[in-house]
């Protein structure tokens, strides 16, 4: 353990296998200490230890790594001599990044799941789940190869899948679950093809060897097809896994699992593993800019559409769903105009206003008694006062409000936006930034203020969940600091950072820059606070009342897309299905069966008229036989 | 034509008839009458052969001891003609003759092609002794052949032990019962 | 010695032997089958003592001694159970063994 390799691949691995081996051991202790208290407590402190041991030493790489190294544990799968797939880890900048976002977040969010779930049945089989997820996520961040990456991939997914149905005694979570996983299989498809595409290109799936081999350059025209090919397919992955156009739909109905889960997985780290691929995968698009093109438009066009509608919703939870599916969409947006850093600074800094105001919207469910309803809040801001104080921080910086981190990273995004010159996507950014803290501003005046409209006494949450919520509460306000300006006498950390690895036009320093950047600011948030104040005036006494107007009904049914979707897709599947099933299985296949077996009855009923049990007729046969053999080799001489 | 000759085909008819009477007769005690003929013929024909040990073999083994075995069984089951069965009938007959006829015809075309036509050659000293001597036969089998040998010898003692699984037959109950209680043996007389 | 061509030896091992099978499926109590086992037997017999000859090598004799070993010990085996199938069945007809019939 004296060369740095060594102990980088036993700091590594250290960290991929606490998670996995909490997996392992929390179910087994759960199921063997039963419901008890002291299983719980085992279980709660060694998941929580063992995810801290895990993002240490994601730290301590991050500290110790010169640029990028890559560690291999063992060879995995060989195609040839020439190329195979390593079990190996790729660390640079982008990687541990997010594989700090994900063990640091997940830590917290471990620890405040220990309170959260306090008491439920499947205590340990939840830790089990969440372990899982978080090996599977940091596979998915390491792996220095797609198939690796994929394995990650399929991970996080089913991971999502047991989580999102965990109650899974009520039908509707089973049914959300299912959808999570079906509609993520379609996206898979998408990223199978790519990896298939690729390798057909390059004979290899390792990413440095892929990227290397395109920055090269000198491609054939053949080859630069199916990269687009491969491209389209990693668009289809990301789509599917971070929730955007057409295959976002999973994400509000994934809002049945528990909360720690949605502020996890569907907030803070599996969602965003689509910015991820496609910013680690930034060389394979700058061949193909009219992908980026519509990356871009896809990720603008979600963003106001999920804005739109998280406007409609009374679930709070549902709410800030279609709020997360806007966020992503920022971040395609942001992808999609060459701005990868952006991008990952906006990942870094939702992360933690978006776990903390899932988990503030969690402690809210959990004072009022598992009450999701924002009809049935308000004025709960002197019952849970820690909650109410994090969770403005929360609403304030996705609303925008400088210096908060939201303001910095949306800012950066608006910023490109701007200077792209789309007027459509212009629009879009600036209409769902005023959306955004509109309907944050709704959520919190409905939640906090006002008259309480509920059933249950509120009750202030437990140590373990408030001390995460001001811990996340100081990351949201302060993280804007990683990539602040160099225009405002910032540093941009962040963007020397990762320049390393992904490619993003650099700010210019005139002084009509700063003045340009100076408006930009002003204008968004004004626009921030425009939307929180209208939402103030709005919802300050709110009673019941809703929108009346018909022309609301549209965003209130969330655009009937799940409607259309039933009747293009699913219904006719189902038809399919049901032909298939009648049609095929039930005609050609047990038809056929039915018809060999019936033949061969009616053969053996004729047959069995030579099974005369006469010894000497069998034999009679058999010499029979012999002599057509004899026959046949004399007639062949 | 040679007296060896006159000799040969003389004897090659009667095993042929004596055959054939021991596939058609229908008594098992006639058959195996014409078994024992069959099979001193045949040792005549072994003679003629040069395969003089061979002969004295069939004749003590095969006519002697095996045959022995045969008649001794036909005589203890001591069967009248309705424990023998019905005869087949002529269909039946008939196919199979046919049958027996066509192989017989075929397998003679398998041989009957000019090389093997060629008379068979005189018989030369071997090594130990005449071809077809005790010592000749003997030298190659102790020598050349005696696993196969030992493993013959295995065969027939794993068939000794086989036929006394097989005809052992538990003492009678009433053997043992008599033993035990006099009142029993009224009961159950003549039962087993 | 006699000087005749090995295949009438062979004819003769061939037809002792088609009888022994002819006999083998006409005859229907057990006991005759078992000698027209034995007939066959001695059919193969002849040819190998023939080929023994033919090819001056002692060979074909040790398998004449061979299959007198296996004639014995399947003659053995065979009225032993041909005794069992009399003692159960009370008589040897073929007919009665028809276990098989579908």
């Amino acid at each position: 353990m004296d060369n740095p390799t060594e102990i980088l691949s036993f700091v590594m691995g250290a960290a991929a296998l606490m998670p996995l081996l909490g997996a392992c051991l929390w179910f087994w202790i759960g199921k063997k200490f039963g419901n008890e208290k002291v299983a719980e407590k085992i279980v709660s402190v060694g998941a929580v230890s063992f995810m801290a041991v895990s993002f240490f030493c994601v730290l301590y790489t991050f500290l110790n790594v010169e640029g990028s190294a890559r560690v291999t544990f063992f060879e995995w799968i060989r195609f040839n001599s020439k190329s195979a797939v390593n079990f190996a880890f790729l660390l640079d900048p982008l990687s541990l990044t997010l594989g700090l976002v994900v063990t640091g977040i997940g830590t917290l969010i471990h620890l405040y799941a220990s309170g959260y779930m306090h008491g439920d049945p499947g205590f340990g089989r939840f830790f089990t789940y969440l372990n899982l997820f978080v090996f599977s996520m940091l596979m998915l961040t390491f792996s220095d190869s797609l198939v690796g990456v994929f394995l990650g991939w399929e991970g996080v997914g089913l991971c999502s899948y047991f989580l999102i149905s965990f109650w899974f005694s009520e039908e509707e979570n089973a049914n959300a679950g299912k959808k999570a996983f079906i509609v993520n299989r379609i996206g898979d498809l998408g990223f199978l093809i790519a990896m298939c595409a690729l390798f057909k290109v390059f004979g290899t799936l390792n990413i440095p060897e892929l990227l290397a081999a395109v920055q090269a350059g000198s491609l054939t025209p053949d080859q630069l097809f199916w990269i687009k090919i491969a491209c389209f397919g990693l668009v289809l992955g990301a789509t599917g896994k971070s929730a955007q156009i057409p295959l976002y739909v999973w994400l509000p109905d994934a809002m049945a699992g528990p909360t720690p889960v949605s502020a996890l997985i569907h907030a803070a780290t599996m969602v965003t593993a689509g910015v991820y691929l496609t910013c680690r995968m930034q060389p394979l698009f700058l061949l193909n800019l009219e992908i980026l093109e519509i990356l871009a438009f896809i990720g603008g066009l979600t963003a106001i559409f999920a804005a739109s509608i998280a406007i409609f919703q009374n679930d709070i939870k549902k709410v800030l769903a279609y709020s997360t599916i806007s966020q992503l969409g920022f971040m395609f947006l942001a992808v999609g105009l060459i701005a990868p850093v952006a991008a990952f600074f906006h990942l870094i800094t939702h992360a933690c206003f978006k776990a903390l105001l899932f988990l503030g919207a969690g402690s809210v469910i959990h004072g009022l008694h598992h009450e999701q309803d924002m009809r049935h809040m308000g004025g709960i801001r002197k019952k849970m006062p820690l909650t109410f104080w994090t969770v403005t921080i929360g609403v304030f910086a996705i609303a925008g409000i400088p210096p908060l981190s939201g303001f910095v990273s949306k800012d950066e995004i608006l910023h490109f936006t701007w200077h792209s010159h789309r007027w459509w996507l212009i629009m879009f950014a600036f209409t769902t930034a005023f959306l955004t803290s509109f309907y944050m501003g709704r959520l919190w005046v409905m939640t906090f203020f006002g008259k309480f409209r509920g059933h249950h006494e509120a009750h202030e949450s437990p140590v373990s969940m408030t001390a995460v919520l001001i811990v996340l509460a100081i990351l949201s306000a302060i993280a804007g600091a990683l990539n602040w300006p160099e225009l405002w006498g910032g540093s941009e950390r962040l963007n020397e950072y990762l320049r390393a690895v992904v490619s993003q036009a650099a700010g210019e320093h005139t002084e009509e820059a700063f003045y340009s950047s100076l408006k930009l600011a002003g204008i968004s948030s004004l626009v921030g606070i425009a939307g929180l104040t209208l939402a103030w005036f709005r919802y300050r006494n709110f009673a019941g009342e809703e929108f009346k107007a018909p022309i609301f009904r549209i965003f209130k049914n969330k655009y009937y897309i799940d409607e259309i979707y039933d009747f293009a897709v699913v219904q006719n599947l189902k038809r399919i299905g049901y032909a298939l099933w009648k049609g095929v299985d039930g005609f050609v296949i047990d038809g056929f069966l039915n018809g060999c077996a019936s033949v061969s009855t009616k053969a053996s009923l004729r047959f069995r008229r030579l099974q005369t049990g006469m010894t000497q007729q069998y034999a009679l046969w058999v010499w029979i036989g012999f002599l057509l053999l004899l026959f046949g080799a004399w007639s062949l001489r | 034509m040679e007296i060896q000759q006159i000799l040969f085909f003389s004897f090659a008819a009667l095993i042929l008839l004596s055959a054939a009477l021991v596939a058609l007769r229908p008594r098992p005690i006639e058959s195996a009458m014409w078994l024992i003929l069959n099979f001193f013929l045949t040792a005549g024909l072994y003679i003629l052969l040069g395969s003089n040990f061979v002969s004295i073999i069939q004749v003590l083994v095969y006519a002697g001891a095996i045959m022995v075995l045969f008649v001794f069984v036909i005589l203890l089951l001591n069967l009248d003609p309705r424990e023998f069965g019905s005869e087949a009938g002529l269909p039946w007959t008939s196919l199979v003759m046919f049958i027996g006829f066509l192989t017989f015809i075929v397998l003679s075309l398998h041989v009957a092609t000019p090389e093997l036509m060629k008379k068979l050659p005189e018989i030369k000293e071997t090594g130990a002794g005449v071809f077809g001597s005790i010592e000749s036969i003997s030298m190659v089998l102790l020598k050349n052949y005696v696993w196969g040998f030992e493993i013959a010898g295995v065969i027939l003692l794993l068939a000794l032990i086989g036929v006394g699984l097989l005809a052992y037959r538990k003492p009678p109950v009433r053997a043992r019962a008599i033993h035990t209680s006099t009142t029993d043996t009224m009961k159950d007389g003549g039962a087993s | 010695m006699m000087s005749v061509p090995i295949s009438y030896l062979l004819f003769l091992s061939f037809g002792v032997f088609c009888f022994g099978a002819c006999g083998f499926l006409i005859r229907k109590n057990a006991l005759s089958l078992l000698i027209c086992l034995e007939l066959m037997l001695s059919g193969v017999n002849i040819a190998f003592v023939s080929f023994s000859r033919l090819h001056q090598n002692e060979a074909g004799n040790i398998l004449y001694f061979l299959v007198i070993t296996v004639a014995a010990c399947e003659s053995a085996v065979g009225l032993a159970l041909i005794l069992n199938f009399f003692r159960i069945k009370k008589n040897i007809r073929l007919e009665e063994a028809n276990a098989l019939e579908g």
